[in-house]
């Protein structure tokens, strides 16, 4: 289960990060709570929801406590934050963007990214579809004027 | 306009996650410290768990007297059912205490896939021994309970059926957890000898 959403989990964790260390702390955390929670899970949504819903809850949780463990190795073999390459100058532009929006606008405009309805992504991040067009909305706002400047 | 900058921008995010995700692809996961942290939580959770049955075996033993001298239950069987409590206590102590939570972070693999193999076979084991003596001690039990004039009929079957039903879907829940969480180790195990 891990390694087949071992990218969606490691993105969401990327961009709630500020360093490498942070990323795999993160990324840590996330797949402990999928492991502990797994006993718990219903199967009443669908397996990629709930990995989503719990990647997000378990980074947003951590941006609200900024606990920290000791370093560890890295648990993906990349380093998004000082590779130099083209294709990591591209991602670093979308990291930019998207870390500069407040944690729970990130969940959303991810979501939004990844081709999710407005009801999919209610039901991950847990508020009304009508709520996340009104939220994209500012979102897009936000961003536009984030390229303006 | 407007439509056309957020299409823009928005596009070219699209874009830039599909070669995240492109990168992201040719990445596996190679830090064994977070499988074992992992496992280390679940053994540490099934210790926990042990220690909540052990608890409640000890206690059980002084209430069992209590109860079955209050019933007029036989001397005989309420030092059988004693004897299978204290052995059930035993059993758990020696059974959880193999594994350690340190070892599953720390150990040697291969000995905590024996260890985790070794308590998985243990509980196979005590379902054998355990649901024969069930049998006796239900008969048993019903046969010194029906020679009690002052207990009525009906009262020994409701609490008979209900204590059997919560005490087989408790037993069953907890073996069924603990098979699971064997099983979880040591397909993680296994998966970090690949």
């Amino acid at each position: 289960m891990v390694r087949e959403h071992k990218n969606t989990i490691y993105t969401v964790c990327f961009m709630f990060s500020n360093d490498s260390d942070e990323v795999n702390d993160l990324f840590q955390e996330v797949l402990i709570n999928l492991w502990k929670g797994f006993e718990s899970f219903e199967g009443k949504s669908k397996i990629d929801t709930w990995i989503w819903k719990v990647s997000f809850n378990t980074c947003i949780d951590q941006e609200r406590k900024k606990k920290r463990h000791s370093p560890i190795p890295l648990s993906m073999g990349i380093d998004l934050f000082n590779d130099k390459d083209d294709d990591t100058r591209q991602v670093k532009m979308l990291y930019d963007r998207i870390h500069r929006l407040k944690p729970f606008d990130r969940a959303i405009v991810l979501l939004w990214l990844e081709n999710m309805s407005y009801e999919e992504i209610a039901a991950i991040v847990g508020i009304t579809a009508k709520n996340v067009g009104v939220r994209l909305y500012r979102i897009k706002e936000e961003l536009k004027q984030m390229s303006n400047q | 306009m407007n439509e056309y900058i957020d299409s823009r921008e928005l596009q070219q995010m699209k874009e830039q996650l599909a070669i995240l995700t492109q990168k992201l692809d040719k990445e596996t996961i190679v830090n064994e410290r977070l499988m074992r942290r992992a496992m280390k939580e679940k053994v540490t959770k099934m210790q926990r768990n042990a220690l909540i049955k052990g608890i409640a075996i000890a206690f059980g033993i002084p209430y069992t007297i209590g109860i079955f001298h209050m019933l007029g239950v036989s001397a005989w069987l309420c030092a059988f059912t004693i004897l299978f409590l204290a052995v059930a206590l035993v059993f758990d102590y020696h059974t959880h205490n193999v594994l350690k939570p340190r070892e599953a972070l720390y150990g040697n693999l291969m000995d905590v896939q024996k260890k985790a193999l070794r308590i998985k076979q243990a509980y196979q084991n005590w379902l054998k021994v355990s649901i024969p003596f069930l049998i006796i001690w239900c008969t048993w039990f019903l046969y010194e309970l029906s020679l009690q004039a002052h207990i009525p009929t009906e009262a020994i079957i409701t609490g008979f059926v209900c204590g059997g039903i919560i005490g087989g879907l408790i037993g069953i829940k907890q073996y069924n957890k603990v098979q699971r969480t064997a099983d979880e180790i040591l397909e993680q195990i296994e998966e970090m000898q690949v």
